[in-house]
């Protein structure tokens, strides 16, 4: 089962917060796999040309390559990513969301909440 | 997408072919033993050792990664109960070796045995989540599955117990737990297996099919107490071996691969970029 239905390269040129939003959320739920393990996973990335850190990370190929790492560890860790930005981001957002995004996967999940409230 | 630097397919084809040689080569030793004794004897000898191999990997894994993160406290976990299960199996060796005496059931190896049950337990559950994206009428056949099984095994133990007397009642009701605490793990463990989802990095589906070579030497060893064939009998000896090689297989890889080593990945870095 693929969690790409629907869903585009998140490359958008978001706003500085939200940029700043996603990559803490990325780096705080691979650091809750384990330091050493999140290291190993982050060479790997890095090795398959994701690059977390930089401007315009692709969360799409993030969470393939992710998926090709560690299987279905993609799925947990990305919805660690969701609870993180949860947490970061406005709640009149996650209000609108609420209703609709609960039985969403967690990229389109993702995608949705930095696409609320427009890209900047 | 740039592919990979490494190459995982042949090292994990190497690692079948070594934990499959070794299973053969272990058993070899009990398979071709000339008498009953003989196989109870070098059955007793291989059970520690290789319960020995898997708890020092696993001990190995949690000096280098330590206790952080969700890896980090399952994988300590793991090597609990690993620790544990390897005492038992010292334990059992010493009745039956050291002492030179049938093994008494239940003994205090079976404490070890049962205790080891948690810390195993939170390791495979904790994996489970974390790698078992399975829809929930799934998980509830496979659940439903192992209860059914788990009752109709305990079942055919009572019916076939040879254990009679005023004190047959513990360990009849020791020989009962065994597989219902195995039907228990069972469930993540089948769950695991039937995603195909796993990753390059990962140790699926080692550690998970070990389970399965416990819970079928489990459940071959109770119908043996319980008939009183335990002396007779020794097959199940040869599925301890095989569950506690699986299992070492699991964490040399969780080891090698999933612990960062930047000596070693740079090294396979520059090979691949030479």
């Amino acid at each position: 089962m693929s969690f790409f239905r629907g869903g585009t390269a998140m490359t958008k040129d978001y706003s500085p917060e939200k940029k700043a939003a996603l990559l803490k959320a990325i780096d705080n739920a691979l650091t809750g796999m384990g330091e050493p393990v999140k290291k190993t996973v982050m060479w790997h990335l890095n090795d398959q040309g994701v690059y977390i850190g930089c401007n315009n990370i692709d969360v799409l190929r993030l969470y393939s390559t992710l998926e090709q790492l560690i299987g279905s560890g993609a799925d947990v860790v990305f919805n660690e990513v969701y609870s993180e930005l949860e947490k970061q981001l406005t709640p009149d957002i996650l209000t609108r969301l609420d209703s609709e995004s609960c039985h969403d996967c967690p990229l389109t999940r993702i995608e949705k909440l930095l696409n609320a409230g427009g890209n900047n | 997408m740039s592919s990979s630097t490494f190459d995982f397919k042949k090292p994990r084809r190497n690692l079948i072919l070594a934990a499959v040689a070794a299973i053969l080569a272990v058993n070899a030793i009990i398979l071709f033993a000339p008498d009953v004794e003989s196989r109870n004897y070098y059955g007793n000898i291989t059970g520690p050792v290789t319960a020995a191999v898997a708890a020092a990997f696993s001990l190995l894994v949690v000096k280098r990664q330590k206790l952080s993160g969700i890896f980090g406290r399952t994988y300590a976990a793991l090597a609990i109960g690993l620790a544990m299960w390897f005492i038992a199996e010292g334990l059992w060796t010493y009745y039956t070796i050291g002492l030179q005496v049938e093994a008494p059931f239940p003994s205090l190896a079976d404490v070890f045995w049962l205790a080891g049950y948690g810390p195993l337990g939170y390791h495979l559950f904790a994996t489970a989540k974390f790698y078992g994206r399975v829809k929930k009428h799934t998980t509830v056949i496979v659940s439903v599955a192992a209860a059914i099984f788990a009752a109709a095994y305990v079942n055919s133990i009572i019916d076939s117990s040879m254990l009679t007397g005023e004190n047959s009642y513990i360990p009849l009701a020791i020989t009962i737990i065994y597989p219902i605490l195995d039907a228990v793990m069972v469930i993540p463990v089948v769950l695991i297996l039937v995603n195909p989802v796993r990753g390059q990095l990962t140790s699926i589906p080692w550690i998970f099919i070990s389970w399965i070579f416990t819970t079928s030497a489990d459940a071959m060893f109770g119908q043996t107490i319980v008939a009183n064939l335990a002396a007779e009998v020794t097959i199940w000896n040869l599925l301890y071996n095989a569950a506690y090689i699986c299992m070492a297989a699991g964490l040399y890889w969780y080891n090698r691969y999933f612990i960062f080593d930047e000596k070693k990945l740079t090294v396979a870095w520059q090979r691949a970029h030479r």
